[in-house]
């Protein structure tokens, strides 16, 4: 599939039909490997990367799950397509945005690919809809011991599978789920809960990973060690603290019909007016009032529009996305309008859907 | 306030370790923080994991230990968080045993291993498994359970 194919699509991993997928938008497991014999990405002689390159990209190409699969030379994209895979989470920002001999191969339903060169000669990642970490292990892990037959890993019997940063030795795997946290946000307590996630040993961060901010309540909770439990330890521990915070998250939404319910539908159907009927938007409103309106739907005070509607509207109004879509550069404020405008289109098709409206 | 270190200029750097359940506070100038890479000038370098990670490393051993794989030395580590390559993994393995531990709050693999490691890992789990519950036994001066055990940590290592 080219990019081009990709932005006429959505990525299938944002259905929303998924256990939990109105508060957990998607599972992302992803594992860090080194070739044994080379040097570390960061400190390899063009020639070394080279060599990983074609050694990895044959590889993977073989295997079951990625043989049909697109390969992609960084140096080859333009900025644009860059940012696009960057937005599909297909892609670091870091492996966008550096030099070198960098690529990625993403298989035909975009749920599982490889990034060469990043950090690590390899990062294979799966992303799944909803909370589905066992399954997202299961691919990663299938695509891991086919790897395995063809390439050597950095290993050592103490430390695990060795990487360039001490953060990621052991399995090399970090696991990470998106979740909507509206009414913990809305009740003042969701600094009170992440500490807590930090506490039992798991991170919190923003929409795009490390680093990034949080926008439209959604926060990105990932294990933070990878050393000494094994890779279903590390995923049981972090479905538990998921689950707890949704059942927070649950008990917040109840206190908030209990004793606001007036204000929430009010703020719900404000959001919901100006999606509808706004010409111009930023990506950060759309983030935020379309958290507003999930929020309606997951209480039952929306129902006109899909949790899976949301997740494209999401992802579509990116502007890399909505560039794609044109075919060309736009300037913000053209981009705010066409945003507008397709935001627009996917709630009037959502309510001829549902007879509403 | 004068720096603990050289003792001569003003500490400007307050600086708390914690280690277990014991903390050290340290007061330090400019210079000397830098030097022992727990300052990071604001303005000359992100406050990022590799900072932090230098910040964290161990002063076992000297900086200027090299990796006999690809020439990094341990000072170059601590600046940039990053390693060079498999080997470094062994060239420092006395400076990044405690630092694993204070990171992962563990210094054993317990995970997936390669196929063509997976007898020898498999076995290294079953040793270290057996050595623990023998530390265990005498402790409880269970020397029966123990002259068991260590009969057969001897035929798993020799095997």
């Amino acid at each position: 599939m080219t990019i081009d194919e990709m932005a006429g699509s959505v990525s299938p991993w944002l259905t929303g039909q998924a256990g939990h997928g109105e508060s957990v938008i998607s599972t992302r497991v992803r594992l860090a490997r080194n070739l044994a014999g080379l040097p570390f990405c960061h400190s390899a002689k063009p020639e070394d990367l080279t060599h990983a390159l074609d050694r990895i990209r044959d590889a993977v190409m073989s295997t079951n799950t990625l043989k049909t699969g697109t390969y992609m030379v960084m140096s080859e994209l333009s900025d644009l397509d860059r940012e696009f895979l960057v937005e599909r989470h297909l892609i670091s920002q870091e492996q966008a945005e550096k030099s070198g001999v960098r690529a990625v191969v993403v298989g035909d339903n975009e749920m599982v690919s490889v990034m060469i060169n990043e950090e690590d000669h390899l990062r294979l990642q799966s992303i799944q809809p909803g909370f589905q970490s066992m399954e997202a292990w299961r691919l990663v892990d299938r695509v891991d011991s086919d790897l395995d037959t063809r390439l050597e890993f950095a290993f050592s019997c103490d430390w695990g599978y060795l990487s360039a940063c001490p953060t990621n030795t052991g399995t090399g795997m970090r696991a990470s789920m998106l979740v909507h946290l509206p009414a913990l946000v809305l009740t003042g307590q969701v600094n009170r809960v992440l500490q807590g996630i930090s506490q039992m040993g798991l991170a919190v961060r923003g929409f795009y990973g490390e680093g990034s901010e949080v926008m439209g309540n959604l926060f990105q909770i990932s294990n933070r060690t990878a050393l000494g439990t094994s890779e279903v330890d590390i995923l049981q521990s972090l479905d538990n603290v998921v689950r707890k915070v949704l059942e927070m998250e649950n008990q917040g939404r109840e206190i908030l019909l209990r004793d606001a319910r007036s204000q929430i539908e009010d703020k719900i159907w404000r959001a919901y007016g100006l999606l509808k009927y706004a010409r111009r938007l930023t990506s950060q409103e759309v983030m935020s009032l379309s958290s507003a309106v999930r929020l309606g739907k997951c209480m039952g005070i929306v129902d006109r529009v899909s949790i899976g509607a949301l997740n494209r509207m999401l992802f579509v109004s990116q502007p890399a996305h909505l560039q794609k879509r044109l075919g060309r550069r736009m300037s913000p404020g053209e981009r705010d309008e066409e945003r507008a405008n397709m935001v627009r289109s996917i709630l009037e098709e959502e309510e001829s859907r549902t007879g509403a409206g | 306030m004068i720096c603990d270190s050289c003792g001569k200029e003003p500490a400007t750097v307050h600086y708390k370790e914690m280690r277990g359940d014991e903390s050290t506070e340290y007061h330090l100038c400019e210079k000397c923080a830098l030097e022992k890479g727990i300052y990071i000038t604001p303005d000359k370098k992100p406050f990022t994991v590799s900072n932090i990670l230098g910040g964290m490393a161990d002063e076992v051993g000297s900086d200027l230990e090299t990796c006999e794989g690809c020439g990094l030395t341990y000072r170059e580590f601590k600046d940039s968080g990053r390693l060079g390559c498999a080997k470094c993994y062994e060239s420092f393995k006395e400076q990044l045993r405690p630092l694993l531990r204070r990171i992962h709050g563990s210094n054993a693999h317990m995970g997936k291993s390669p196929s063509s490691r997976q007898e020898i890992f498999e076995k290294k789990k079953e040793i270290d498994k057996i050595k623990e519950e023998l530390a265990a036994a005498v402790d409880r001066e269970e020397f029966e359970k123990a002259a068991e055990l260590r009969d057969k940590l001897r035929e798993l290592e020799c095997s």
